[in-house]
């Protein structure tokens, strides 16, 4: 036997809620709108010129096949934060004190990519209806705070039209659920949940009082353009969910210090099951993001972590975390439960390239960089103004 | 005198016989089983340990058993048996201020420390009064909007 033993000298990475959409987005959003300044155009005006509509092709050859709200949704974030009129005055200060706006707009693939669903997960659930008429859901699908058994509980419930408390979900015992696949990629809702609800349709039609009943219900794939794994094309997603964030700052160019005044969210993730939970995510999410954006420093130095522990990794505390005003725009999704599409990763993704576009407009700058900490400001307006002097 | 230490534990007198060097998280945690009591960063930055000593806030983590002598300690399973409590609890679930729970024994304590000290606070004094809890959840304003709420509905009680 032939043994090989390779050493590295780099970081084993993991996933991050978003599983690799907080990079791509701060990327994409952030290159946009340097693209809108050498076109000579305002960030906003460029990207509603390329803005995807219902039945367009994706970058992988696949297709946008439910409605895109785009427009409607920056409209909504226009009029909660005030933000084509801010983004004008704020645009040319000359001062010291500065303020700036900035926004993002993005979206966020629901469920496995590809064909992972089908090829790999094979997801079942189960619902047993016991004597006593009450209800157990059994997945394998695990809740971690994200309130997926309230979720899931309502959702049974609702095509039930039992109350809650009928309805018992326990977190799972791999002895006792079948195999609905794993708590990742924004799926339990929209997947699970789906299986779920059709599940307890059925029971609904075959009820019998007093009866022991169980319903077990398999993944079915929706018809798709195949995802060609070599090629990376074809759908990738069966939806997407969608976000438009916005962010405001106050910024003093001498000492570099920038306070977030304002956060706005507005997300289509199809129907909310819970607002409370979902109020949660998008606010828990969004203060994430902003974390990510503007504070959490991870150094790499020889396979090395600078930051030992969170003494030096710095998080948002309750004094960083600004008003955040939310808003969902319903866009009802037919392979998610009551129109539900996912939730948990969209939330985090869009602060980062917001806030950093606010950094930009404030201080008349481009960032290429997250998290934008108030060192790479500062050496920025140095350059400024050397440059101004030169 | 006995080689042990002795102080109040959630109002019951105990004595543990413990190493005076030993930090009191894990004495809560595995001696007297009052699991509660987390340990999120064991160097006092997080807060999850958080537990009232002669009413004061203090991180678990960072308290050696030997300071203790005679001290009054208040974890989350003791406030658990307070009327205070029961105000606090209904105030964090109807303002959804709970996901994973982890920060929640702790932010609970830093709320009783903060009302019992301020009955009527503002929001910049809640958000400093719970900026030793990190919460990497909620984002925080849920729990700000449970603490706001529990200030008006307990209107006596602090
Ligand atoms: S465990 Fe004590 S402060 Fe984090
Ligand atoms: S609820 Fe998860 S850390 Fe606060």
């Amino acid at each position: 036997m032939l043994l090989i033993r390779l050493i590295t000298n780099t970081v084993p990475t993991g996933a991050f809620r978003g599983f690799g959409g907080p990079q791509s987005e701060f990327a994409i959003e952030t290159h946009m709108s340097h693209l809108a300044k050498l076109a000579g155009k305002e960030s906003l005006t460029f990207k509603k010129e390329h803005f995807v509509k219902q039945g367009e092709e994706t970058p992988t050859g696949g297709k946008f096949y439910e409605p895109v709200k785009l427009e409607e949704m920056v409209a909504k974030a226009d009029s909660l934060s005030d933000y084509t009129r801010k983004r004008e005055e704020y645009s040319w200060q000359k001062g010291r004190l500065r303020k700036g706006i900035g926004m993002s707009i993005f979206l966020h693939g629901c469920g496995f990519t590809g064909s992972a669903e089908r090829d790999h997960i094979k997801a079942k659930v189960k619902l047993e209806k016991k004597e006593d008429d009450t209800i157990e859901i059994l997945v394998s699908n695990t809740d971690m705070g994200q309130g997926l058994k309230t979720t899931l509980s309502k959702i049974v419930a609702k095509v039930l039209e039992l109350p809650l408390e009928k309805i018992k979900m326990i977190n799972p015992d791999t002895d006792r659920v079948p195999d609905s696949g794993p708590t990742v990629a924004s799926r339990s809702v929209m997947t699970v949940g789906k299986l779920l609800e059709r599940a307890a349709i059925r029971l609904k039609k075959e009820w019998k009082t007093g009866e022991y009943q169980a319903f077990e219900e398999n993944y079915v794939h929706p018809e798709l353009i195949p995802w060609d794994i070599n090629t990376f094309t074809g759908d990738a997603y069966p939806t997407y969910s969608w976000g438009v964030n916005v962010v405001e700052v106050e910024m003093d160019t001498l000492t570099a210090t920038t306070e977030i005044t304002g956060t706005w969210g507005i997300f289509d993730l199809g129907t909310a099951i819970d607002d409370t939970i979902i109020r949660g995510q998008m606010e828990g999410g969004m203060l994430q993001g902003l974390g990510y954006g503007s504070m959490e420093n991870m150094i790499q130095v020889n396979g090395l972590i600078r930051q030992n522990s969170i003494t030096d990794y710095i998080i948002p505390t309750a004094m960083d975390a600004p008003k955040i005003v939310t808003a969902l725009i319903e866009n009802p999704y037919s392979g998610g439960p009551f129109g539900a599409k996912g939730a948990g990763e969209l939330t985090l993704i869009g602060t980062a390239p917001a806030y950093v576009a606010a950094v930009e407009h404030a201080a008349q700058i481009n960032a290429n960089k997250i998290p934008f900490l108030p060192e790479d400001l500062i050496q920025q307006i140095d350059e400024v103004n050397r440059k101004k002097e030169a | 005198m006995s080689d042990c230490i002795h102080f109040i534990l959630n109002g019951e007198s105990v004595d543990a016989d413990v190493p005076g060097t030993a930090r009191l998280l894990d004495i809560l945690r595995e001696y007297f089983k009052l699991t509660g009591v987390k340990c999120g960063c064991g160097e006092g930055e997080c807060g999850a340990c958080a537990v009232l000593i002669n009413g004061k806030l203090r991180n678990s983590c960072m308290v050696a058993m030997g300071s203790l002598e005679g001290c009054s300690v208040m974890t989350i399973e003791g406030y658990e048996k307070t009327e205070k409590f029961a105000v606090v609890e209904k105030a964090y679930g109807k303002a959804g201020a709970v996901q994973c729970g982890f920060c929640t024994p702790g932010m609970i304590m830093a709320t009783e420390a903060l009302l019992s000290k301020n009955p009527h606070p503002t929001d910049s004094e809640i958000r400093e009064g719970l900026s030793g809890n990190l919460c990497r959840c909620t984002g925080y304003n849920m729990i700000v909007e449970a603490v706001m709420t529990a200030a008006k509905e307990g209107a006596g009680l602090w």
